[in-house]
């Protein structure tokens, strides 16, 4: 028996929380030890990919190594909507980082150089707050939804 | 050990500062056993046009700890003195604002998370809500603030 920590994203915190299990453990073992009254309905996928993974897997079989970012949610995918000089659309993954959405949204609004410099994303209910980029994009999903509106902006210097 | 002391060792332990750790984002210089206390000395790491040697060592004063938002200074760690101000990292947006050696003596960071820069500063509050320094702050949100500042190349996609 090995045991392995994991960085665990949920819908309920920003930041990670450690987790120790065996190596050995499957995908359900895990899924219960996060949401024991869930039954069924959380999704565990890997930081960086794409799909979930099948529930009786041990978590080795997957791939998933000592202290990996591993994202447990209900949605599979979130529907992420960006807004800039208009709107661009996509779905990720609720594992998928608030960087790796800010690099698609420069990319997709076509902002290069000194114009990416400065760009940082925001939700419109906290037009102030910056959201870190080490954070899964499902920490920001609403109950009862599987949807994110996002603004990019402009970093705000220190002054005065 | 002191009840700041301990709670700013639990900090080391959590997810959050783990994370940055594997990352090498940051880290505590030397064992925690041999932190000074209330002076522990962290590296965070940054771009290499915006310091030479690609990391930035900042001592930190966290009497008080998280009550009390904590302070920080770049540290010569050969000479174990504040850092030359000709070496303090130089560049583009908050950089030169944030590590300004003309600013207070070059005692601290003027950052909304460096209790030395808070006082008069309040505007920041609203501006920056999640780096003004409270309570249930930790290390990480200063040492992400650094972080953030030091490392702007990746945005500068193709």
């Amino acid at each position: 028996m090995k045991e392995i920590e994991l960085y665990i994203h949920t819908a309920e915190h920003r930041e990670p929380k450690l987790l120790k299990i065996d190596e050995d453990a499957t995908v359900e073992d895990l899924l219960k030890r996060i949401a024991p009254e869930a039954n069924g309905d959380i999704h565990l996928t890997i930081e960086g990919e794409e799909e979930p993974h099948d529930r009786h897997r041990k978590l080795r079989e997957c791939g998933i190594k000592h202290r990996d970012h591993i994202g447990c949610h209900r949605c599979r995918k979130v529907a992420v909507a960006v807004f800039y000089n208009g709107e661009q659309n996509r779905s990720f993954a609720p594992s998928a980082t608030i960087e790796k959405i800010l690099h698609w949204a420069l990319r997709t609004f076509g902002l290069t150089g000194a114009d990416a410099l400065d760009k940082v994303l925001r939700l419109p209910e906290a037009p102030n707050e910056v959201l870190p980029e080490s954070a899964h994009i499902g920490s920001f999903v609403k109950p009862h939804t599987c949807e994110v509106r996002l603004n990019l902006t402009g970093k705000v210097e220190v002054n005065g | 050990m002191s009840p700041d002391e301990a709670l700013f060792h639990a900090h080391l332990e959590d997810a959050p500062f783990q994370a940055g750790v594997d990352f090498a984002k940051w880290a505590l210089h030397g064992e925690v056993a041999t932190i000074v206390w209330p002076h522990p000395v962290l590296w965070v790491q940054a771009d290499e046009d915006l310091v030479a040697v690609g990391k930035v060592f900042l001592r930190f004063t966290a009497d008080g700890y998280p009550q009390a938002a904590p302070t920080a200074c770049p540290w010569d760690m050969e000479k174990n003195c504040r850092l030359d101000p000709a070496l303090w990292p130089k560049g583009p947006g908050n950089v030169t604002k944030v590590f300004n050696p003309g600013w207070n003596n070059g005692v601290a960071l003027y950052a909304p998370c460096d209790r030395m820069a808070m006082p008069g500063h309040e505007s920041w509050e609203p501006q920056f809500p999640n780096v003004w320094w409270r309570p249930s702050s930790t290390i990480v949100v200063y040492l992400d603030f650094v972080h953030s500042c030091l490392n702007r190349r990746k945005y500068a996609v193709a």
